[in-house]
């Protein structure tokens, strides 16, 4: 009853505001309209005003963008008899209710996220038995290690669970392969990884042939597997030491439960943050992933199972291939949200289409003059100018502190060059797009323009061209200045992400690979036979920061062995790890010293894994400090300072390859 | 009764009905045989022009008269019957032919005997000095048969042609007459230049002058059309009625007078009293005698004793004079002259509910307006514009559009031109093409291709808020910049290389518009005699009191608003504004004769029936009203904040027409006006105290200007000006001033319909823009809180 009558109050107000909406006023009605609308949500902003006002934010806004597609599409259309100017205006107009379309399905599917889950409390019963799978094709022996061990060191009974290891890259297939070089890489591969697996407690498992991929090599580890549950973490993911713990308890709540997923958290930055040196400050893009839609999502039951985040292009074929085969909003079985949510996933991988529109259609009017939006200076400004304004308000309401104003767009620019010639592969050729294995732990030592740098310095170049014609034209002829200032405004945003990309594919040599992460950990460092107490202050992949209390010992030197000893969270004894110290600096009785570990045997990856994993709330707070709401004025000033800077580092990179290049053709 | 009735019928049927088939009212013996036919002009040759003086102009022989020509010699030059032969041809005071390339055309209506006598067009013009002779021409065609075609070449004097018409051009009923001039500019090559270029088409010098005795004389009641204009463009009914001050009379001739307005349907057409026979007719006037037969015998001894017993309508020449005829409706007692106007008015009346396709324009535009009601395309070619070529700078052309007087989209509408059009590659980025509205800008595309271009169906979205009820004017310009004008060498200017073709093909396209009335709006009741066109009869029609001024003044603003309804509106007339409360009414008066209430109710200051004398002020308020705190605050505003509100506020208005005033949540209310001492009327208009019925008040300082001021304001131009909720008119110098519309009531017109309904939401909410905010704004709150209600009750909760 009160549902009925939800439902009807609902039903009213939206035909309220569409009513409204599709009045055709006049340019200054809506003029003023628009300038009280987003004086609203400012306030409603700044006030900080959650739950109700939130949506009521929300449903001012999305007043305002209906206003705009009822405008774009009554009053700005080129007449069909101009076929070159229809088709081009045509284009951009889909691409914008494409966007539109999108935010449309992300306001449904984002519109109340639910808090996040409550972690589980052991309750005293009984734990289940698990099997921990490391599926891995071609991953080198470090990495599996750091994975094994994270794995092994998981805090849950030693005779509950089980790791293991499913090589794919030591099949008999491949040891007996009629390639004499491939077959002994596959016979050391097994024989190591074999050995590893033995120091660590973990199973080895291969099998015959390569049928069937990474789903052949799951099965066959399922055929093994006695456990009443499994894990699976790809090569590249350590779990943290409270991953079972808190994930197990979800099935006993639920007998009909068949999976579980935990968010991500990536220790390396990828391109962008990398680049851009944003990865300390600013909320990766996954977290909004996780942090809002999943949430959002799990509102409507239609939370899914996303393993390949990071591998873009995989991705996006992968999705559209569901889009293409199995059309979510007409797929039988789920329910409408479900089918709303599903699309909302599955759509967002057409962005690169949209993208390239954009980025181009200024230029169809800067340099061939053909009029793809018919309106004035003035309309454009209130109707267009309110709409880009209410739109990012509307993001910043939704993602805030998980997305800052533009980077979103930064990312889809910089992915849409890569990822449009895989995304109309698939659409041309749907059953065997063609997936370009990505590296995974791409480390830069050094300085340079990445190997896929040229695309983007071809398309920024273009777009200050038509910078330039704009400039000419207003000044040239001025009877139509207004078009071509608003024509050319769209176009400096544009280059606006052209050139921060540019600094996006210009690689930074990183003295440090991975990120420190601060802890807190009473430990001894062993040098020369001495033993000094300290504390672990950050850990990361390759090394430790420590404060040792030295009592005046001044043999510190750089490249000198040690010993750090301490109590691991695991089931092991005290243990000692192997390190080399990398730098120091001694302050009255407290020395600082940066050390790197220096792992010989296998259990001493548990080690190191259990100083970086040792639980998931390090991560957490790390992940937490960085998530802060700029706001969308100070956000966008700070994207277009970053925006400079990356234009300039990125050509003053480009200079400088350009003079080697130069400098190495006169040499030979 | 019913012998005059069958009379009428008959006139009103068939031209046939004519003096061939003689009836009891057939006037031909009392036409004067006896009286020698008016003696021809003297015939003037084009080419020997300078030597052969036309019979026109005064004195002296020079056919190049003075620019400020005096008419009055010439008229007074000539006989009554000489005037009576002569059809002054120019349906306004004046007639300018402005810039490259001008055509007026409209219809004069002839009568048998003049479409069958020889005829001869008499045109006199000046030009502009800079109009070259060699590159312009002034062309002049009747019924399409060209008439006159020559170069245009008397820039310092007025000019006289006349030009016999070949037999056979000019037919019974409606002629179509075209001037159209060309001109180039001497030297100059710029658009401003062309504005320079005129040529004048003097209305007293220009003429139709037949050579047949009868040419003058009327016959049947058709010929009544053929009244025609005098000197000035002007058209005047003279009622000649004894008796008047009868109240029984006055409804009679209100009626009669709507009749006469809607058979003639001149442009600009007034009435007058008189209660004995004045001067002769001139040409453009038509007396007509209104009595019973005593009554009307002492002044017109030919009237025939059969008219004692039964009422007839008819013929007569007018006393005194020969060829000059005079209609005559008389009967044995005013209530069979009743029957007889109203038998005579039902056969050109139209009816209160049909619909009209077509608004009349034909006098003045040469054809009728097409009368939209909604979403509707016509092509050019059925507004009057052919595909035609363009070799000058600034391209002119123009159409009317009837819009219905329940038309309430000025706020939010658009309507489009589709134009079909091309220019050559000589035409320059910078050149535009404008569309006017009503004399206002409406739109601007400028043309940004230096390859030329061929424009199919282009669309030019033009604002409706410069259309009113009735007929609008919409104006198209083609400013075309090229090279060579740039340069300007010398024959330039003249070259007649085609630039810019316009296509008939082009359509004007009205989109589905709010349909609403709205009370008062005087705009409507000047287009198409809303509301008293729908209002149930009869209209109570007050008069300040029953006099000959009164009494015309109140005829010619019927005839007006008749004509603009194409109906009949029967009226009752009273003297006491007692009875006029809950239906429409209309006052006619000095303002001293208006009943306190009726000012009140009207909105007019109570005060102003003092202050405003006929006289004008002489004791004009003390201080300077051009004084204004506005002026102190820009003089004084160096503050830089107010310099960048000012700033703000002046670059709204400029882009989006918006004001603070504008920023209202409903209309502003209304205070009460008072007439400046300088108004010789004003018309005002208001719902009545009931808010059922409209007042609609015609009111002068007294009676003399009221006649006078009403008489003035019947010409075409100034009723075309009639709008807001006062219309203040200070004389034929003065543009009419508005005093706009602010609080109206709305009265339904159209059966209720969501479409329409939503039309009418859209142009009240853009007037009223803090309404639309403020209604979005809680449309927004309730979507928001009741999307919540519902989240909370779909989906997961946890």
């Amino acid at each position: 009853m009160r549902m009925i009558l939800s439902a009807v109050v609902w039903a009213l107000a939206s035909a309220l505001i569409i009513i409204l909406v599709t009045l055709p006023i006049n340019t200054r009605t809506q003029l003023i309209t628009s300038l009280l609308v987003v004086g609203v949500m400012m306030v409603i902003r700044a006030l900080k005003a959650e739950g109700q006002w939130r949506l009521v934010a929300l449903a001012f806004g999305t007043a305002m963008v209906f206003r705009y597609v009822y405008w774009r599409t009554t009053s700005t259309l080129p007449p069909v008899n101009q076929l070159e100017n229809f088709i081009p205006g045509l284009l951009v107009y889909l691409a914008e209710m494409y966007s539109v379309l999108m935010l449309a399905l992300s306001l449904f599917v984002v519109s109340m996220p639910l808090p996040p889950r409550p972690p589980y409390e052991r309750r005293g019963r009984e734990l289940p038995t698990v099997d921990v799978f490391v599926p891995t094709y071609n991953e080198d022996e470090e990495l599996l290690a750091n994975t094994l061990a994270a794995a092994r060191n998981m805090d849950y009974p030693p005779d509950k669970f089980t790791v293991w290891l499913l090589d794919d890259g030591g099949t008999l297939q491949k040891r007996t392969s009629g390639k004499v070089a491939e077959a002994h890489a596959a016979e050391t591969r097994y024989r190591v990884l074999q050995q590893l697996c033995d120091e660590l407690g973990v199973r080895y498992l291969t099998r015959e042939r390569n049928e069937h991929a990474k789903a052949g090599n799951l099965n066959n580890g399922l055929q093994h597997s006695t456990g009443a549950l499994i894990a699976v973490f790809d090569a590249d993911h350590a779990p943290a030491r409270d991953f079972l713990l808190e994930t197990v308890g979800y099935f006993d709540e639920d007998p009909k439960l068949f999976l579980v997923q935990t968010p991500h958290f990536f220790l390396n930055p990828d391109p962008i943050e990398r680049n851009l040196r944003t990865f300390e400050k600013m909320p990766s893009e996954n977290e909004m992933f996780y942090g809002v839609i999943q949430r959002g999502l799990d509102k409507w039951n239609a939370a899914f199972f996303a393993s390949f985040i990071g591998q873009r292009s995989r991705w996006a074929q992968g999705m559209m291939q569901i889009l293409r085969f199995r059309f979510p909003p007409l797929k039988r079985g789920l329910s409408i949200p479900q089918r709303l949510c599903y699309m909302s996933s599955t759509l967002f991988w057409l962005f690169p289409f949209p993208r390239t529109i954009f980025l181009f259609a200024p230029l169809f009017y800067l340099f061939f003059d053909l009029q793809i939006f018919t309106s004035s200076g003035s309309e454009f400004m209130v109707y267009s100018l309110a709409y880009i304004v209410v739109n990012l308000m509307m993001q910043n309401y939704l993602y805030g502190s998980y997305r800052w104003p533009w980077i979103s767009e930064l990312y889809e620019y910089v992915q849409t060059v890569h990822l449009l010639p895989a995304v109309v592969s698939v659409i041309l050729n749907p059953r065997k797009p063609t997936f370009k294995v990505t590296a995974k732990d791409e480390s830069v030592s050094a300085s340079r323009l990445s190997e896929i740098s040229r695309p983007f310095f071809v398309i920024f170049f273009v777009l200050l061209v038509a910078f330039g014609v704009s400039v000419y034209r207003i000044y040239t002829e001025p009877y139509k200045a207004d078009v071509t200032l608003v024509v050319g405004a769209w176009n400096v945003l544009n280059i606006i992400f052209a050139g921060c990309a540019l600094g996006v594919v210009s690689e930074r040599g990183e003295r440090q690979a991975s990120r420190r992460v601060k802890v807190s950990r009473r430990c001894e460092l062993g040098v020369d036979g001495r033993w000094f107490t300290a504390t672990i202050e950050d850990v990361s992949a390759q090394g430790s920061a420590l404060q040792i209390y030295a009592e005046g010992f001044k043999d510190f030197a750089v490249g000198k062995a040690g010993t750090l000893r301490f109590q691991p969270y695991s089931d092991m004894p005290v243990s000692e790890l192997p390190v080399e110290i990398r730098h120091f600096n001694t302050v009255g009785d407290v020395t600082s010293v940066g050390c790197r570990y220096m792992p010989q045997k296998s259990t001493d990856h548990r080690l190191i894994a259990d100083l970086i994993f040792a639980n998931s709330t390090q991560w957490t707070q790390f992940q937490i400090s960085r998530r802060r709401n700029p706001g969308l004025i100070m956000g966008s000033l700070w994207f277009l300072g970053l925006a400079a800077y990356q234009t300039v580092r990125g050509l003053s990179y480009l200079f400088r390859n350009t003079a080697n290049d130069m400098a190495a053709s006169a040499r030979k | 009764m019913k012998r005059a009735l069958a009379f009428v019928l008959l006139l009103a049927a068939a031209d046939i009905a004519s003096a061939q088939s003689p009836t009891p009212f057939d006037m031909n013996q009392e036409r004067g045989v006896e009286r020698l036919p008016s003696a021809p002009p003297p015939a003037t040759t084009p080419g020997a022009r300078p030597f052969s003086p036309s019979p026109v102009p005064p004195a002296g022989g020079d056919a190049r008269a003075p620019a400020a020509g005096q008419p009055a010699p010439a008229r007074q030059a000539s006989t009554p019957s000489e005037l009576s032969a002569r059809r002054y041809l120019v349906p306004d005071r004046a007639l300018r032919l402005h810039g490259e390339g001008e055509q007026r055309s409209w219809s004069i209506y002839l009568t048998p005997d003049q479409a069958a006598a020889p005829a001869k067009l008499h045109i006199g013009y000046q030009n502009s000095i800079v109009v070259a002779p060699e590159a312009s021409r002034l062309a002049i065609t009747i019924n399409d048969t060209p008439i006159h075609n020559d170069q245009i070449a008397s820039p310092e004097g007025f000019r006289d042609r006349v030009i016999g018409i070949p037999a056979g051009t000019l037919k019974a009923g409606a002629n179509l007459i075209r001037f159209r001039a060309d001109q180039r500019h001497r030297t100059d090559c710029t658009i401003e230049s062309t504005f320079e270029l005129w040529t004048d088409i003097d209305p007293q010098r220009t003429f139709l002058t037949f050579d047949a005795p009868n040419a003058g004389r009327f016959s049947r009641l058709d010929d009544i059309r053929a009244v025609g204009v005098d000197n000035q463009g002007n058209t005047r009914f003279r009622l000649i009625v004894p008796a008047l001050d009868q109240l029984g009379a006055t409804d009679v001739l209100m009626r009669l007078s709507q009749g006469l307005a809607l058979m003639s349907g001149m442009p600009n057409q007034s009435f007058t009293f008189e209660k004995t026979p004045g001067a002769p007719p001139q040409p453009g006037e038509l007396a007509i005698f209104v009595g019973t037969h005593d009554e009307l015998r002492p002044i017109l001894p030919a009237l025939s004793d059969s008219n004692r017993n039964s009422a007839a309508a008819g013929f007569f020449d007018y006393p005194g004079t020969a060829g000059v005829s005079t209609f005559v409706l008389s009967g044995p007692g005013w209530p069979a002259i009743e029957g007889l106007v109203n038998s005579l008015i039902s056969s050109t009346n139209g009816s209160a509910t049909q619909r009209r396709e077509t608004l009349a324009t034909q006098s003045w535009h040469g054809i009728d307006t097409p009368f939209l009601y909604s979403n509707a395309a016509i092509d050019f070619t059925r507004l009057g514009i052919q595909s035609q070529e363009f070799s000058g700078r600034l391209f002119r052309t123009r159409f009317t559009i009837g819009v219905p007087s329940d038309f309430y989209a000025n706020a939010y509408g658009e309507a489009r031109i589709l134009l079909d059009a091309a220019y050559t590659s000589e035409v320059q980025p910078g050149s535009h093409i404008d569309v006017f509205v009503n004399g206002n800008i409406a739109s601007t595309v400028p043309i940004t291709s230096d390859k030329g271009g061929v424009l199919r169906h282009l669309p030019i979205k033009m604002t409706l808020r410069h259309f009113r009820p009735g007929v609008n004017t919409i104006d198209i310009e083609a400013a075309l910049l090229t090279r060579q004008d740039a340069v300007c060498a010398p024959g330039t200017s003249a070259d007649p290389k085609a630039r810019f073709a316009l296509f008939g093909s082009s359509q004007f396209h009205m989109p589905n518009f709010a349909r609403i009335a709205q009370v008062p709006n005087l705009a409507a009741t000047a287009g198409t005699g809303f509301p008293y066109r729908i209002s149930p009869p009869p209209v109570s029609l007050f008069l300040g009191r029953i006099d000959e001024q009164t009494l015309s003044a109140a005829a010619t603003f019927l005839g007006k608003m008749a004509e603009a309804a194409q109906y009949v509106i029967p009226v009752d007339v009273t003297t006491s504004a007692a009875r006029v409360s809950g239906v429409n009414a209309l006052f006619v008066g000095a303002i001293s004769e208006f009943p306190a209430n009726v000012l009140a109710q009207l909105k007019i200051d109570q005060e102003s029936r003092n202050s405003w004398t006929p006289s004008g002020s002489t004791s004009r308020p003390a201080g300077d009203p051009s004084l204004s705190l506005q002026d102190w605050q820009q003089r004084a505003g160096t503050n830089f904040f107010a310099r960048q509100f000012s700033a703000l506020a002046e670059w709204a208005k400029e882009n989006f027409d918006l004001s603070v005033a504008m920023l209202r949540f409903a209309p502003a209310t209304e205070e009460f006006y008072k007439p400046p001492p300088t108004a010789q009327l004003i018309i005002a208009q208001q719902s009545d105290p009931t808010e059922l019925g409209t007042w609609t008040a015609v009111i002068s300082p007294d009676t003399d200007l009221l006649a006078e001021g009403m008489k003035n304001f019947s010409a075409r131009t100034e009723w075309d000006k009639l709008k807001g909720r006062i219309t203040v008119y200070e004389g034929a110098d003065k543009e009419p001033s508005e005093v706009p519309v602010s609080q109206f009531r709305f009265t339904p017109t159209q059966p209720f319909s969501f479409g329409n309904a939503r039309l009418i939401a859209a142009n009240w909410l853009s007037d009223n823009i803090m309404s639309y905010a403020l209604l979005l704004g809680a449309g927004s709150v309730l979507l928001g809180l009741a999307t919540g209600g519902l989240l909370t009750l779909l989906g997961r909760d946890k």
